[in-house]
Formats: C-alpha cells, sequence, structure tokens
C-alpha cells in the first residue's frame, strides 16, 4: 500500500470543445449511479463528481500506485471512449496541484468568465450529493469545506466578481456610475431589439422605476410595453418620451440617427442639469455621437460598452491575481493537514505502545514496593511523565519530517522501523 | 512618554498609507487600499496619542504652537478622511487627502512646541481651535473630491477607462458627499468663529478686532456661504459646484498662508 494521494482528474473548456464535455457530462440519477459505481472502485478511497456544462471532474482519494488506471477505465466503460480521447482531454493532478486546481475552481478562477458566481453552487452540490451518498470521508470532505471557505474569502476580499462582463450588464454599471441608485429612473427604449429589452430588463431589476417603449408599428410597441408594465408611444412622440426619460436605450434599425441635437437638447433644457445617459446599441449608429460633447449627456454605443467589458474582464484577471495569493496559503495548510494525517496512526499506535509498556511494567513491580496509596499514584504519575516526554521530540518531528515532500517516505518508514511499529 | 514618539509613528503611519493609496492608483489591487486604510486608522489613533501627551506635558496652549497646530490640522484631515470614505467607500480620495496628513505630521515632528505667550485657554478656547481645523479640513476635503469628480465625469465622457472610472461609485453620490462635507465644513467654521470672538472678549476685552486672520476668516466664511447658497438656490451642481469649491480651496490656502505662515504678529501667526 502506498500513501494516500488526493486525485483530480477532469475536463474543462479549457482543454476539450462542448462536444467532448458533454458526452462526459454526468446528470441527475446518471450522476449518482456514477457516483457510487466510482467508489466501488478497489483502489479509490473517497470520491465525488464536480460535473457542469463547463467542467467534469473526478476528485478521488487513492493510495494504488497507478492513480489514474481504475477511474479512466471506468470513465471508458462508462462513456463508452476510447484512451485517446481521455487521454488527450483530459488532465491529471495530484496532491498539491489537485488541491489547488480544486480551490481555483470553486474560487471561480479556472471559469469560463472568471469571477462568475454560478460554481460555488455547483461545487456545493457535488460536495452535498457526495455527502448524502456517502462517498466522501475526513479528507475529501475537510477538501470542499476548505474549498467553500476559501472561495468566500476571495468574493469578499478581492474584486474578483464586482464589475458587469455582459454588454448589457455594462449598461446598468454605467448607469449607476452616473445616477448612482437607480431608483425612481426611468428608461426609455427605441425600436426593439433583443439586447434593449434585456439591458432594459437588468435596468428594471436594479431599481429603474418605469419603461417607455417607442416603436415604428405602434403594435410591437404595445407588446413590449406590455412585457415591462410599461407604456408604448408611436414615433410620432418621441420628444415627448425623451423628455421624460432618463435613460435612453435605441436599437432602431433606421439607416440614419434618430436621436439627434435637434429632438434631444430641448429634453436637455428641461432637466435642470439632471444628466442622461444615451445608450446605442444600434448598427448602423442611431445616436449622434456629438451629443456626447453637451453638458450632462453620456453617449455609449455598442463598441464603448464592448470596451467597458473589456477592461472589466481585465480588471478580474488583475484581481485574480491576488486570489491566487490567498489561495496559496489555504493549499499549503491542507497538504500539511493531508501529511499529518497520514502519520496519525502512526502516532497513535507509538503512544499505545509506550502505554502498555508502561503498564505491564507497573503491574509487575508496583506491588513488591508496598507504598502507600498515594505514593503508588505518585509513582503512576512520574512514569507518564516520562514517557510523555521522552516521546514529544519524536512525535514532534515525525510530524514536520512528514510534510516535506522528499524525505517523508523515508522518515516514516526508519520511525517505523526504529519504535517496531506496525508493518504495512 | 514624551509626544514626538507618536508624531513619529504618526508621520510614518500616514506615509505608508499614502505610499499604499498612490501604488492602489496605479496597480488597482483593493488589497493595497485596505493596507492605506488601516495605516491611516492606526495613524488616526498614535496622531490622537501624540495630541493627548503633548496637552498633558505642556498643557493646552501647547495646542496653539506651530506643532500642535499641524498636530491638529493633521488630525482633523484624517477624521474627516475616515468618516466619508469608510461611508461611502471612497477608498480612492485617499491617494488625494492623505499626502496632505502626511505632510502636517512631518512638519509637525520638525517644527517648535514652545508657546510664543502664555494666556488661559479654556473651553471656548479648545473648542476656537478644534472646530475651527474641523472646518478647514472638511472644506480641504471637499475640493479634493471635486477634482476626483471632476476627472471621473472627464473619463466617463471619454470613455478612459482609468482608475477612476473602475474605482469610484458614482457622480450623485460624490456630488452628495461634497456637498455634505462643505455643510460641515461650514457648521464647523461658525462655531469657530462665535468660539473665537468669545475667547477674545475673555482675554482681550473685546468680540471683534479686525485683526488679519478675522477678516480672512469672514471672507472665506462669506466664499462658503456663496457657494453654498449657489448650490441650494442657483442650481450650480455637477461640474460647476467642483469649480467654485475648487475656487475655494485656493481662498483657504490664502488665508493660511498669507496670515498663519506669513505673519507674525497676529496671535494666529504659526511662526515661533
Amino acid at each position: 500500500m502506498g500513501e494516500l494521494k488526493l486525485c483530480c482528474l477532469g475536463v474543462s473548456h479549457k482543454t476539450a470543445p462542448v462536444s467532448v464535455r458533454e458526452q462526459f457530462s454526468f446528470k441527475g440519477e446518471e450522476l449518482e449511479s456514477a457516483l457510487l459505481k466510482l467508489n466501488a472502485l478497489p483502489s479509490v478511497e473517497e470520491s465525488m463528481v464536480l460535473s457542469t456544462c463547463n467542467r467534469v471532474e473526478i476528485y478521488f482519494t487513492t493510495r494504488s500506485e497507478t492513480s489514474f488506471k481504475e477511474v479512466i477505465d471506468f470513465l471508458i466503460d462508462e462513456k463508452g471512449a476510447d484512451l485517446d480521447q481521455i487521454n488527450s482531454h483530459f488532465y491529471r493532478k495530484v496532491d498539491r496541484d489537485a488541491v489547488r486546481h480544486g480551490f481555483y475552481v470553486a474560487s471561480s478562477l479556472d471559469s469560463m468568465v472568471v469571477g462568475e458566481p454560478q460554481i460555488v453552487g455547483q461545487f456545493k452540490d457535488a460536495f452535498s450529493l457526495a455527502k448524502e451518498l456517502g462517498t466522501i470521508g475526513t479528507v475529501l470532505c475537510r477538501f470542499c469545506e476548505t474549498a467553500l471557505k476559501v472561495s468566500k474569502r476571495v468574493r469578499t476580499e478581492t474584486g474578483i466578481s464586482k464589475n458587469a462582463v455582459s454588454i448589457s450588464f455594462a449598461a446598468v454599471e454605467l448607469a449607476k456610475k452616473i445616477f448612482g441608485e437607480l431608483h425612481g429612473k426611468r428608461v426609455a427604449i427605441i425600436g426593439a431589439g433583443e439586447m434593449a429589452e434585456l439591458a432594459a430588463k437588468h435596468l428594471m431589476t436594479n431599481g429603474a422605476s418605469e419603461v417607455f417603449v417607442v416603436n415604428r408599428t405602434f403594435e410591437r410597441a404595445q407588446k413590449l410595453a406590455q412585457e415591462f408594465g410599461g407604456k408604448a408611444f408611436p414615433l410620432t412622440e418621441l420628444e415627448t418620451v425623451l423628455k421624460m426619460a432618463d435613460i435612453v436605450i435605441s436599437s432602431t434599425g433606421a439607416p440614419g440617427y434618430v436621436l439627434t441635437p435637434e429632438n434631444v437638447l430641448p429634453a436637455l433644457n428641461t432637466r435642470k442639469h439632471r444628466p442622461m445617459f444615451l445608450i446605442d446599441i444600434a448598427v448602423p449608429r442611431d445616436i449622434d455621437p456629438a451629443l456626447n460633447d453637451y453638458e450632462g449627456l453620456y453617449v455609449y454605443d455598442i463598441d464603448d460598452l464592448q470596451q467597458v467589458v473589456d477592461a472589466n474582464i481585465k480588471e478580474r484577471l488583475r484581481e485574480a491575481e491576488v486570489a491566487k495569493e490567498i489561495i496559496e496559503g489555504y493549499v499549503e495548510r491542507f497538504m500539511k493537514w493531508l501529511r499529518e494525517l497520514e502519520v496519525a496512526p502512526l502516532i497513535a499506535e507509538l503512544k499505545e505502545k509506550a502505554e502498555s509498556i508502561r503498564k505491564e511494567v507497573l503491574s509487575k513491580r508496583l506491588p513488591k514496593l508496598g507504598l502507600t496509596p498515594e505514593q503508588e499514584q505518585e509513582v503512576d504519575n512520574i512514569t507518564r511523565i516520562i514517557i510523555n516526554k521522552l516521546l514529544h521530540q519524536p512525535i514532534t518531528s515525525v510530524k514536520k519530517k512528514a510534510v516535506e515532500e522528499e524525505t517523508r517516505n523515508q522518515v516514516v518508514q526508519i520511525f517505523r522501523e526504529i519504535f517496531g511499529l506496525g508493518k504495512e | 512618554m514624551s509626544p514626538e514618539v507618536f508624531i513619529y509613528s504618526t508621520a510614518v503611519l500616514y506615509g505608508i498609507s499614502t505610499l499604499h493609496y498612490l501604488l492602489y492608483l496605479i496597480f488597482r489591487k483593493e488589497k493595497l487600499a485596505t493596507v492605506g486604510l488601516y495605516s491611516a486608522r492606526f495613524g488616526f489613533l498614535t496622531n490622537l496619542l501624540a495630541v493627548i501627551f503633548l496637552i498633558v506635558k505642556d498643557g493646552s496652549v501647547s495646542l496653539f504652537t506651530p506643532k500642535g497646530a499641524f498636530l491638529l490640522f493633521a488630525i482633523s484631515v484624517v477624521t474627516v478622511y475616515l468618516y466619508f470614505s469608510t461611508k461611502h467607500k471612497l477608498s480612492l480620495s485617499g491617494a488625494f487627502l492623505m499626502p496632505w496628513a502626511t505632510l502636517f505630521a512631518f512638519i509637525s515632528s520638525l517644527v517648535s512646541g514652545a508657546p510664543k505667550e502664555v494666556f488661559p485657554v479654556g473651553i471656548v478656547g479648545m473648542v476656537h481651535i478644534v472646530s475651527a481645523f474641523l472646518g478647514y479640513s472638511a472644506f480641504i476635503f471637499a475640493s479634493l473630491l471635486s477634482i476626483l469628480y471632476l476627472i471621473f465625469e472627464n473619463h466617463l465622457k471619454k470613455k478612459k477607462f482609468s482608475v477612476f472610472f473602475q474605482k469610484l461609485p458614482s457622480l450623485t453620490l460624490i456630488e452628495s458627499v461634497i456637498y455634505n462635507s462643505v455643510a460641515l465644513g461650514f457648521f464647523f467654521i461658525t462655531l469657530s468663529m462665535f468660539a473665537g470672538a468669545v475667547w477674545s472678549e475673555k482675554v482681550f476685552g473685546t468680540y471683534w478686532s479686525w485683526h488679519p486672520k478675522q477678516v480672512a476668516t469672514l471672507i472665506s466664511w462669506f466664499v462658503y456661504a456663496g457657494i453654498i447658497h449657489l448650490y441650494l438656490y442657483g442650481e450650480w451642481r455637477g461640474k460647476r459646484f467642483c469649480y467654485l469649491n475648487i475656487l475655494g480651496l485656493f481662498v483657504i490656502v490664502l488665508n493660511f498662508l498669507g496670515v498663519n505662515l506669513l505673519s507674525s504678529k497676529d496671535v494666529h501667526s504659526f511662526k515661533g
């Protein structure tokens, strides 16, 4: 029997296209039965499966020399894949690398969109399923708990999931930069496009109070307005709507500018210095870019929004670096714990052995001395103290040495031999 | 313990805070801002201890020496900063404000702590000097935020995705913090003028004597009364309000330089 190893066999959006990922994904009952079968493999001690649309990962602990072989065979059987496919798409990580990878995944550092929050829930689900089916024990349980703790710290202490990384959310973020709270703000949608609808929806969920829809075909406007509980207007009423709106989202198919200084400036003048946010997601553009030069008008077109998104992604990657520093500390501590766990039975055995020797000697020799009960108690205490003091140094040393990668196996072996402990 | 130890620690802690805030401007890592904030908080504590030990050692009159005055100035600037920035997540403003605090603490460690004339201070005197420094600090903070506002507004318009664009919450919020800060400053300056007049009557027998400092403060008071009035009733909002506050800063700096630093006759002079 070798030493205990924590392994991760997985495939993700970084190593395989969706066609491969979907082939290996486990859903619902399939996941349960796969987990149970996996756990029944002779070499696997504990196991859990994380299966999302971007990744399928099997975390397990084993003492086998050929750690991955059985699990790979299992995948081949279960999914009817061939070895080449697994070799070319799956990554294999052991111990420190596996732990670090798991922590990165749970903290959303390995996600397609870094910092997206969904993965935390998915990780929790995988954890609780494995717990429910009893496929994980001390090691993976602690691994998952630590991973979730790390992920929480990363989310609160770094800005990894702070800024918007989609165009429609970027519009919301910008609106907040201009207006602060969106409560009581009124949104006008001109023309009807999917993106405009989405942005308006996000604005509403973030507190905007009312939506006006302006469209060339009035029926279409009415239909969309109904969706938001807003009001519909024909295109001829554009100027009236502009006077009421704080945020305008334009996405008509018109060939020329729909919003120009002629119709926007009168609206601006009635607003008493309150700013107006104009979002242009039409191509060709709807809003005259010259409007951006007027005080209190902020015009963003689709490229500008995309740039906001790009800048935010860069920002998240910057924060990811900070997160990695935090995670490294936890990886270190986890590995230390894991190594100490390995020598724990050894230490317990040593203590037991010492205690049995002590008891044996005392029971033979003590009655011959004819001591009073108090004196016998004292002798008993003294022998205990001697043993504790004697064993203290070897125990701390072996714990310390068990953590060091290179010398670990030798030290444990020598420790066993010197003290004559159980032969494994 | 000697107050000097605390003055030095204050200058060092404010320096560390400044450095981290400036690095935050460059590297944009939240961790740097956190270090900046905590050093500022610890610096605030040592600053407070320095003031207390100074009073214990030489009595309240030691606040009217250049050393005491700069120490008070540093702590009031930081007080105003910590109050507003913790409330509204404006850590970016630290990069603009903490250099001032550092400078004041540093000057305090250099200049003399010997009082020129000894006169009774009492509660009225304390109120006068503390509220004066708090008031000026609030004005300074407001004008620095105004600069921040103008940069932020400009970057929002020009689509420049700078650190200001990324890290500042919103134009509306900054504007309201500026206004709150100005209003707070105005309250304290008014309080300080009243306390000063009462105190002057006690010591010199007259409420108002057209001292250069009194005149300069009266001018500042009218300037800020005007700024507040324009904001509330004249709709001088947004950028225009910010320009007014920067103008206000000039008036204060002139007031401070002209009276406290250059003239040596006045009781307000910092010249030792």
